[in-house]
């Protein structure tokens, strides 16, 4: 090859490199020759025909030189890279430094963008699982939670909870001790909702408008707002109890079920939209938890005949209910 | 009579659980938000006293683990001790933990390790439940709670693991 190519190969790979190198004894514990400009690497480098490799190279302390090795990317000095190669090459034991900032700090910036994308996306499935649960997140992040915006019909429970007496709790006390206690009711009555796959459409301050059914179609929504209302139920007996020997203000809680068809879909407009279920069982399961008493499960018809089998005893009366005229509704009593 | 050690100690975890800022918070004393991917290894040194010990420590600030950019068993060879850091406020940098720790077992054996449990100046955003942590203590993990922000238990962290290094 022309000499002039060489030299500009040789320019191009290997002097940008700015490499600096140091011939060791057999036991590589001594430099025998060295040479480059090792400055380049560390201010405080001292590499010198004699030095010692391990007061040399102190941040190479605990390196074993029985096998060749590379580290790449030694940041020794602020945002100077080295690859730091250690090898035998006719039994002849060399340390060479090699110059790799250009690189790096290219693909710093890679790793930088890819790094805080990976974060943001955490962040956004942190925010969206307190919110909304971990299965809504799953399926938002995956895309498969989708509704068509025109409207979906499908079969679904709407339950209503309650908290009873809240409205009398927080006209006598601070609102930070209303708001402390609102979110330790609040963390008894949610999980059970999320766990069964519910869909918390509206928090209102003392309750909450939930839906089951559209999370998973595997199981018959009624069965799983009614798992939900039943641990609901316990956790908040179990939590009164303590509540009670503590002294502490008491508050039971008041649910309605409705099962049926609805139509699930987005209302709204631009950027400010809002997922809605409307349907006749809605209503109905709306009125339900108004009619419920601390503790009660109130249920319509449909609800009542997927679940009976679930419950130790039920109550059915009839009821005229605002709006919606005289209806069956269903206590179901559980243990507790 | 006195005695000067220095020694290799490697920080580990998954990227951005705050490694470089602990490092930056415990030899500079300072701490900044800002949040910088690091390459290869940073070094660092410091020394510290430990009655008539003097240990200078190698600080290897090692880059994020990650499933496309594994840590090097290079990096980790040679190694007199460890932090494991965890970031608790995404439980998924524990798992992350035990997969850098194993593979520090099968390259350094069975060296001195602490692990951080950082970020704990962000309790309220912590992924990681106090069964969490139960859990980790149970596996024998010596933890502590650190924040490079406050620079709460970073201190600490260092001098325990120099402990257990003279010891």
């Amino acid at each position: 090859m022309p000499e002039p190519l060489l030299n500009y190969l040789a320019e191009m790979q290997i002097y940008r490199l700015s490499p600096a190198w140091a011939k060791l004894d057999e036991a590589c514990h001594c430099i025998v020759e060295c040479g480059g400009d090792w400055s380049n690497f560390d201010d405080d480098i001292a590499v010198h025909r004699g030095a010692v490799v391990e007061e040399s190279f102190i941040y190479l302390c605990g390196q074993s030189f029985d096998e060749p090795f590379l580290l790449p990317q030694m940041e020794f000095k602020e945002n100077r890279f080295t690859n730091v190669h250690f090898f035998r090459a006719e039994s002849i034991a060399w340390l060479l430094f090699l110059d790799v900032t250009e690189q790096t700090l290219m693909q710093q910036l890679q790793q930088q963008n890819a790094n805080e994308l990976s974060l943001l996306r955490d962040q956004q499935r942190r925010v969206l699982d307190r919110y909304v649960g971990g299965a809504v997140t799953e399926r938002s992040i995956e895309g498969r939670l989708t509704f068509d915006a025109a409207g979906e019909r499908r079969n679904i429970s709407t339950m209503f909870i309650d908290l009873r007496s809240f409205t009398i709790f927080n006209q006598k006390y601070d609102p930070q001790h209303v708001m402390d206690v609102l979110n330790q009711y609040m963390n008894k009555m949610l999980p059970p909702i999320l766990d069964e796959f519910g869909l918390v459409d509206k928090i209102t301050g003392d309750g909450a408008m939930t839906v089951f059914g559209v999370l998973n179609e595997q199981e018959d929504s009624a069965l799983l707002a009614f798992r939900a209302a039943l641990r609901i139920q316990r956790e908040i007996s179990t939590m009164n109890d303590l509540r009670r020997q503590q002294g502490d203000y008491i508050m039971d809680v008041g649910i309605g079920i409705g099962s049926g068809e609805a139509v699930l879909g987005i209302l709204g407009a631009h950027d400010r939209r809002a997922f809605t279920v409307i349907g006749p069982h809605v209503n109905l399961a709306a009125r339900l938890e108004g009619e419920a008493k601390g503790g009660e499960i109130l249920a319509d018809e449909t609800t009542f005949l997927t679940v009976q089998h679930l419950i130790d005893s039920h109550e059915c009366r009839s009821i005229e209910l605002k709006g919606i005229g005289a209806s069956q509704v269903y206590n179901l009593r559980y243990s507790k | 009579m006195s005695r000067i050690l220095q020694k290799k100690v490697c920080l580990l975890g998954a990227f951005a659980v705050g490694k470089t800022s602990l490092v930056s918070r415990f030899v500079n004393g300072i701490f900044s938000d800002k949040y910088l991917s690091t390459m290869g290894v940073k070094i660092d040194r410091k020394s510290l006293q430990l009655d008539d010990v003097t240990v200078n420590m190698m600080l290897w600030d090692v880059h994020g683990e990650e499933s496309v950019k594994k840590v090097p068993a290079a990096y980790m060879r040679g190694s007199a001790a460890y932090l494991l850091v965890i970031d608790g406020t995404r439980s998924a940098t524990v798992d992350t933990a035990r997969e850098l720790h194993a593979r520090m077992r099968a390259e350094v054996g069975d060296v001195p390790f602490v692990v951080l449990l950082n970020k704990v100046d962000l309790k309220d955003e912590w992924e990681l439940s106090d069964a969490d942590v139960a859990t980790i203590r149970e596996e024998g993990w010596e933890c502590l709670m650190t924040s490079a922000c406050t620079g709460e238990n970073v201190e600490a962290a260092f001098i325990r693991l120099a402990d257990q290094m003279i010891a």
